[in-house]
Parts: C-alpha cells; sequence; structure tokens
C-alpha cells in the first residue's frame, strides 16, 4: 500500500533544497573562481607558483640531479656563483667576479657581508668548505670537480681553484649546482639533504611545505640582490601527470608549467603564454663505431647513408607534433662553442643517395642491428627505424623494463636511442666522440681527430677556441657517429598576466630562477 | 563480542604475516635497480656498485627480511630510499587525504545510493528499471574519465570549481571541502551505485517475506514498515559492500589523484612504485593489509550488532 507519501515527498523536497544550498555555498564561497585558491596573494604579498613533473629528492647541490625540478630549489635556496642573463652570458652572481688566471687556475672574488641564513659569513672559507665537500663526496651523480685539485683561501673574499687539468666546463658548473654554496655549518651538521641554509634569494618555509607535492619558498630580505626579485613568495607544485599540470594552468590555479607537444594545440588557443626552446638532441647513438658486432657501423659511408636516410622534419612533425628543429648536429643551441647552425642540415633526405651509398661500402642489400630504447624514446626510434626499413637497414628495437636507465648494462648494446640533453659544448664532445667508455659512448671509442682538436681548444681561449670547437662539430657531422633527428624543444606555459620574462637554461625544461622571472 | 573480535584478530596476524613476505620477496626481485635510479644517468658503473653497496643491498636477502621484519614489529617501517623521509611521516602525510576522499565518497554513497536502491524496490516499475540502468551506467564508466569529464565542465568550461589541489581540513574547511567535490563525485558514482543495487535487491528479497505481510496486515504503516523493518534486515549485505568499497576505494582512487594532483595515498604509492622506493611501497602495503582486517572486522561486528543471526 502506499500510503503516507506526503511527509516524505517533504523530506525528500527538504533533502534536494539542502543540496542545492550546499552546492551554492560551496561553488560560491572561497572567492569564486579557483584561481584564488592554494593560498597565494595573501596579504597584498607578489607571490608566483610554478609547477614542476617531480620533486627533487636531496636539496644537497652535489646529489641534486641536474634539470629545472631539482635546479629551481637549489637555485631559489642557494643562489650561484655564477648566473646566466637573459642571452645566456654568463654574469656575477653571489661571487663578485671570477677570473681565469691561467687554463689551470680559476679565482673567485666574493661580495663582502654576505651571510647565510642562519648567520654563518659567506666568505673564501665557506666556498672552500664547500668546493673540498663537493669534490670529495662520495658516490656523486657527476663528477664535475673532478678537475679541482687543491682550494686556495687567498684573503676572506678571494678564493683561488688550482686545477689539475683545463676544464673550461667549470664556469657552466658553477651556474649550476657547484655553484650553489650551503653554509658551512649545515655541510658540517651532515643533514643539508633535508634542511638546507643557504644565502639565495629565497627561504624554505618548511611550514607551508608538502614532501612531493608543494614547496614554499619566501624571499630572503637579506639577499645582495633582494630588490630583483618581484615576488615574495614562490610556491613549487608538483604535477607529476601532465594533464593535472595543463588543467592547474588552464584553470589559473597556477601560474608557471610545463606542457609537451599533446597539449600544445589547447595551449595556443587558450590564453596562455608559450615559451619554448630546444631542450634534448634526439637521435640513435652508435656505439660499435669499431664494428665489433657490426662490421657495417664501422664504414662512415655506411653512417652517413643511415642519415640520409631518414626525414628528420616528418620525425619531428609526427613524433614530437612539430615541437622542434630538424639537426644533423650533436651540439644543442645555447651550450657554448661547437654550435654551428651551418651544420643542422648537412644530411637531407635522400633515400636514393642512402641506398647508393650502402651499396657503394658493399652493403647493397642493406643489414641489421640492435638499439636499445627507453620507453618514452621508443616512438622517435620506430620512426628512425621505419625509414631504415625503406633503405633496407633493419634496426631491431630493444625496449628497456621499466626501472632501466640510460646506463644500465654499459656496452651491452651497439646502438641507443637517445634524447640528450647536452648543456654545456665543453662536455659533448667528452661524452660523445672521446672515451673512455660511458653511458653516452658506451664501447668508448675515441675520434683521433676530435682528441687532437679537443686537447687544443680547452688550452685555447675566445675566437680560436670557437673555431677549433667547430671544427670539432664539422668532424663530428662528417662521422655521423648518431642518426640525428634533431632537437626537441622545452615547452613552459604561463600565465602573461601573472608573470613576465621567462628564461630556461640550455637543456632545462622550465625557468630559470635567477633571472627574468618579472611582473608584467 | 569481545571474544569474537578477539578471534578474529588473532586469525589474522598469520595472514598478515603471509601477505608482508610475499610483498617483501616480490618487490625485491623487480628488476628495477634503485641504485642506479639514484646515481643518475650519467654515473660509472663503480658509482652505482657504491651506492648499492652503501644501501645494504649486497647483503643476502633473508638478512634484509630479519631487519625489516624486525622493524615492523617495532613499529618501524623504515625510510624512503629516494628522499630519506620516514615512511610513517609519508603515510601519515598522504592518508588523510585519501581519506578525505573514500569516506566523503561512501557518505556520499549511502547518502544517494540507499535512498535510490529504498525508491528502485519500493516503487518497481518504470522508475525502478530506469534507476537500475543508471546504476549499470555509472558502474561503467571509469573514474579517470568522469575525472577528466568533471574537470572539463566544471573547471576550465565554466570556472566553477578547482581543476587540482588539495586543502587540509584544518587549513580551511571550506576550500577542503571545496577541492574535494570534483574527485569525490568521481570516486563516488561506482560506490554510489554499487550501494544502490544491492540496498535495492536486499529490500526486494525482504520486501517479499512473510513478515513484511504480516506487519502491513497488522496496520503498520508503510514509513515503518520500510525504514524500521525491511531495511535493517537489508542492512547487512549492504554494509558488507560499504566495507568491500571503502577497500576498493582506496585503491581506487589512485588515478583520480593523479588526475587532480592531490597528494594522497595513491600519488605517494604511485611515485614510490615508479621510482623502485622498495621501503615505500612495502609500508603501504603493510598498513594496507592491517587497515583491510580492522575494516573488514569493524563490517562483521556492525553487522552482528545489526543481525544477531550473524554472531557465530
Amino acid at each position: 500500500m502506499k500510503s503516507s507519501k506526503n511527509p516524505r515527498r517533504a523530506g525528500r523536497l527538504a533533502a534536494i533544497a539542502a543540496a542545492v544550498a550546499l552546492a551554492a555555498g560551496l561553488t560560491g564561497c572561497g572567492g569564486g573562481t579557483s584561481a584564488s585558491t592554494g593560498g597565494d596573494g595573501s596579504d597584498g604579498a607578489a607571490s608566483l607558483s610554478i609547477g614542476y613533473a617531480f620533486a627533487p629528492e636531496t636539496f644537497d647541490p652535489v646529489y641534486a640531479i641536474a634539470g629545472a625540478q631539482a635546479s629551481a630549489h637549489i637555485q631559489a635556496i642557494y643562489g650561484a656563483l655564477i648566473e646566466r642573463d637573459a642571452d645566456g652570458v654568463e654574469r656575477p652572481g653571489m661571487a663578485e667576479s671570477w677570473e681565469w688566471v691561467d687554463a689551470q687556475t680559476l679565482t673567485f672574488t666574493l661580495r663582502p657581508d654576505v651571510t647565510f641564513t642562519d648567520g654563518e659569513k659567506y666568505d673564501a672559507e665557506a666556498v672552500k668548505k664547500w668546493i673540498d665537500y663537493a669534490r670529495t663526496a662520495e658516490n656523486t651523480p657527476y663528477q664535475n670537480l673532478s678537475a679541482v685539485e687543491n682550494v686556495v683561501v687567498e684573503n676572506p673574499l678571494t678564493v683561488t681553484l688550482e686545477l689539475n687539468r683545463p676544464d673550461p666546463r667549470l664556469t657552466k658548473f658553477f651556474v649550476g649546482h657547484m655553484g650553489a654554496v650551503p653554509s658551512p655549518a649545515s655541510i658540517d651538521a651532515g643533514n643539508l639533504g633535508i634542511e638546507p641554509v643557504g644565502a639565495g634569494p629565497y627561504i624554505l618555509d618548511a611550514d607551508k611545505t608538502v614532501i612531493d607535492n608543494t614547496y614554499t619558498y619566501e624571499k630572503n630580505p637579506d639577499y645582495w640582490d633582494a630588490d630583483r626579485f618581484e615576488f615574495d613568495t614562490l610556491v613549487f607544485k608538483i604535477y607529476a601527470d601532465a594533464n593535472a599540470m595543463y588543467n592547474a594552468l588552464a584553470s589559473g590555479q597556477v601560474d608557471v608549467g610545463y606542457g609537451n607537444g599533446s597539449n600544445y594545440a589547447a595551449a595556443e588557443a587558450s590564453d596562455l603564454e608559450i615559451f619554448s626552446q630546444p631542450q634534448n638532441a634526439n637521435g640513435i647513438s652508435l656505439y660499435d663505431i669499431d664494428g665489433v658486432n657490426v662490421p657495417a657501423l664501422a664504414s662512415k659511408e655506411v653512417r652517413q647513408a643511415l642519415n640520409y636516410a631518414i626525414d628528420k622534419q616528418k620525425i619531428i612533425d609526427t613524433v614530437f607534433q612539430g615541437q622542434g628543429t630538424p639537426s644533423s648536429l650533436g651540439f644543442t643551441p645555447g651550450s657554448g662553442p661547437g654550435y654551428d647552425e651551418s651544420l643542422l642540415d648537412y644530411y637531407d633526405y635522400d633515400p636514393a643517395k642512402a641506398k647508393s651509398l650502402l651499396a657503394d661500402a658493399g652493403y647493397p642489400d642493406g643489414f641489421s642491428f640492435e638499439a636499445v630504447t627507453l620507453t618514452k624514446d621508443q616512438p622517435m626510434a620506430e620512426a628512425v627505424a621505419g625509414y631504415l626499413e625503406a633503405v633496407g637497414v633493419t634496426m631491431k628495437l630493444i625496449v628497456r623494463a621499466p626501472g632501466e636507465t640510460a646506463n644500465t648494462n654499459i656496452g651491452k648494446y651497439d646502438a641507443a636511442a637517445a634524447a640528450m640533453g647536452l648543456a654545456d659544448s665543453f662536455a659533448t664532445p667528452t661524452n660523445l666522440w672521446l672515451g673512455p667508455a660511458s653511458a653516452t659512448n658506451q664501447r668508448g671509442h675515441e675520434d683521433p681527430e676530435i682528441r687532437a682538436l679537443y686537447d687544443q681548444a680547452i688550452n685555447a681561449v675566445g675566437d680560436e677556441q670557437k673555431e677549433l670547437m667547430e671544427e670539432i662539430a664539422a668532424v663530428s657531422v662528417e662521422q655521423a657517429y648518431g642518426i640525428q633527428v634533431g632537437y626537441v624543444n622545452s615547452l613552459t606555459y604561463y600565465n602573461g598576466d601573472k608573470v613576465a620574462n621567462i628564461m630556461v637554461l640550455p637543456a632545462h625544461g622550465g625557468p630559470y630562477i635567477l633571472e627574468g622571472l618579472t611582473k608584467p | 563480542m569481545l571474544v569474537y573480535a578477539l578471534k578474529r584478530l588473532a586469525y589474522s596476524v598469520p595472514m598478515l604475516f603471509g601477505v608482508s613476505s610475499l610483498a617483501f620477496l616480490l618487490l625485491n626481485m623487480l628488476p628495477s635497480d634503485i641504485a642506479q635510479l639514484k646515481a643518475g644517468e650519467d654515473a660509472t658503473p663503480e658509482t652505482i656498485a657504491a651506492i648499492r653497496e652503501s644501501m645494504g643491498l649486497n647483503r643476502p636477502l633473508h638478512e634484509r627480511y630479519v631487519e625489516w621484519l624486525g622493524g615492523l614489529l617495532r613499529g618501524d617501517l623504515g625510510v624512503s630510499w629516494h628522499n630519506g623521509q620516514t615512511v610513517i611521516d609519508g603515510i601519515l602525510a598522504s592518508a588523510p587525504v585519501t581519506l578525505s576522499i573514500v569516506v566523503l565518497s561512501l557518505l556520499l554513497a549511502v547518502i544517494i545510493g540507499v535512498p535510490v536502491g529504498v525508491i528502485a524496490a519500493v516503487r518497481g516499475g518504470r522508475l525502478d528499471r530506469a534507476l537500475v540502468s543508471s546504476t549499470v551506467v555509472a558502474l561503467a564508466i571509469p573514474n579517470f574519465w568522469l575525472a577528466l569529464m568533471l574537470v572539463l565542465a566544471f573547471s576550465l568550461a565554466i570556472p566553477l570549481l578547482p581543476a587540482t589541489g588539495y586543502i587540509p581540513l584544518e587549513a580551511d574547511p571550506a576550500l577542503w571541502l571545496r577541492h574535494l567535490v570534483l574527485p569525490v563525485i568521481a570516486v563516488a558514482s561506482v560506490s554510489i551505485s554499487a550501494i544502490a543495487r544491492q540496498t535495492r535487491s536486499a529490500m526486494v528479497e525482504n520486501l517479499s517475506r512473510d513478515y513484511v505481510r504480516t506487519l502491513r496486515a497488522a496496520g503498520m504503516s508503510e514509513t515503518s514498515v520500510i525504514y524500521k523493518h525491511t531495511l535493517k534486515n537489508s542492512a547487512v549485505p549492504v554494509l558488507t559492500v560499504l566495507g568491500i568499497q571503502f577497500v576498493n576505494l582506496s585503491g581506487g582512487s589512485i588515478i583520480v589523484e593523479q588526475v587532480f594532483a592531490v597528494p594522497g595515498l595513491g600519488q605517494y604509492t604511485m611515485t614510490a612504485l615508479a621510482r623502485n622506493d622498495v621501503p615505500v611501497v612495502l609500508g603501504v602495503l603493510v598498513i594496507t593489509a592491517v587497515a583491510v582486517v580492522v575494516i573488514n572486522l569493524l563490517v562483521d561486528l556492525t553487522n552482528s550488532a545489526v543481525n544477531p543471526k550473524v554472531r557465530a
């Protein structure tokens, strides 16, 4: 029997009314649009939020992995001895000046009266302590200070590095993590990985920080150049998922963030500003140059044929949604001397020429070889494999298991798909074309001509050095040590109403904290 | 009741032991190498080997197992291999976020699902069929797709609700709720349907029973028949499903947490898995296993309170 409907109906109506009121209240309160959530912009102070794909694992500069994701924190906390300006030219940072006394002696002059946030002095002793700690630390991911033999404190504001060999890469390392000097007390305390103490433009606010999610930095009022930093608060938010990153940007929840080819079209159609810059050199690195397993790879003509076989522009258009620049050159733009634009189109797309070169080299029916690839590089590798197949060369791809990295089983593979962020042109020859074996040159093949040129280049300066590096570039392209596709861009999307002047360091995927980032 | 509870807890100890041991074995057999991940792509094989040594990974598996088990029994779940944060701290920081989503979802599931199930069972006919079809559709929709659609509609197209993020309850209750509206709707749709369907079928079964006919014949009001008697008797299977849903949602919210960039247990575990952070994954597994045992026990205790026949 259906009786007493009225009380039930009244009850239901009341419930619906309550739900509607609640919904209205929720959407209405808290400031209307979602732009004002997240606690930024309180009490009139200017705040900027930046999204990254992952969080730093440590605040210790010597163990932090290179790349914008960790560097942003390192730069904010510690600043850097040397900085870069908007054109990428090195300029003084925490150090007032520096000088190459000779190819093996580098002297820094520091600024007077600079202190760390714990009161310790930022002087030559502090810098010496840091460099000695950094160059002797165990199991570090990089050995960037391996050339430093001795650190000498000349006077409280002058410190000299004596090298055991010329190393022009050093100043770039001091733009990076090696230039991030922590307080000597924190080095002694041994906890600078989790409780960093620096003298940089910002200080980590641990109370407003959630590990792996949100990192809040408040401006350091005692920073030597505090006036240049227009945002009182920086909030670094972690968005592991690219979709979530884009949604947060599009809805105004975050001011700056990373993008990728798949959401580029949407970003272009939106109000977001886009900053794109070549980041990684993509291609297939050929390791078996001595032809031990694959005799064909020992022939320069064969390697050149492989480069003629691929349509670089097409690969960039399809695999990277057009976000890149075709290039035959391993040196990346912005990395320094050696990047020679005239070499970018050295190999055009010419499958007929590829086939004839193969025939001349004794491989009219082609040959086959194996290349290993990480899953992230697989689409690019498969595109290359497709073009090679068309000229009779079979490149069999071995996909690495999850958890493997580029340096798993160094030396096992004859070739590898690679996306290399070669930020420093002086590191490019040592990484790619000179021994000993490493993750980027897995059989340790050494090109004698490049070796001779490089040994000269590191001892030279100015134009002479530039010419020598460009000669190295020319040799590397002509020898075709890799099947180069080109540079893929890093994409940074940002809200033009909140921030202007985004700058990204070479090979990085996010904004440089120590330059730009001004109010529009 | 107390004896029953204690017996159940006692049975669960060997089960928990088995689960954690199996997990330890499997996770340490994964091919990925934490030392390589920590060393970075440019490191030499020597550096990688040295890192392995310093992390104690070259010790025999059984030795590491005993050490881990000892820590576990002391309540020490270890420390993240990546950022040194204790696993307990990581779980304590991320669990409330996931719990917020799960509890609110279950609340929604009960508030909407039970009445829907009752109405469908009582009214029958076309309304019943319509409601049942809706539940099928809701069950079929993947929660991450729903999440993305909700963001598209209510954050981007119409800027009504936040697209991402989480505000802790103690920081701002209103914002806490506001940030949870979309994630909870995405996650709850399946639970609402499951509860609605379970309520409906339990109610239908009970409404056809003799005692209901007797109560009606005795002149009891329909409201009392339905809400005081039939619903209570239908509660057991519904509560059981609720318990299952709690467990499902805690795991099932992983992708939704990714979509909304919410720092919950799901994201905590996913990040750890991706970078082979075994102590974290193990810790979460153990805590989850314990939680499942406790939840199931609570469901059974509640069931036996509601329906004395359940007490074994």
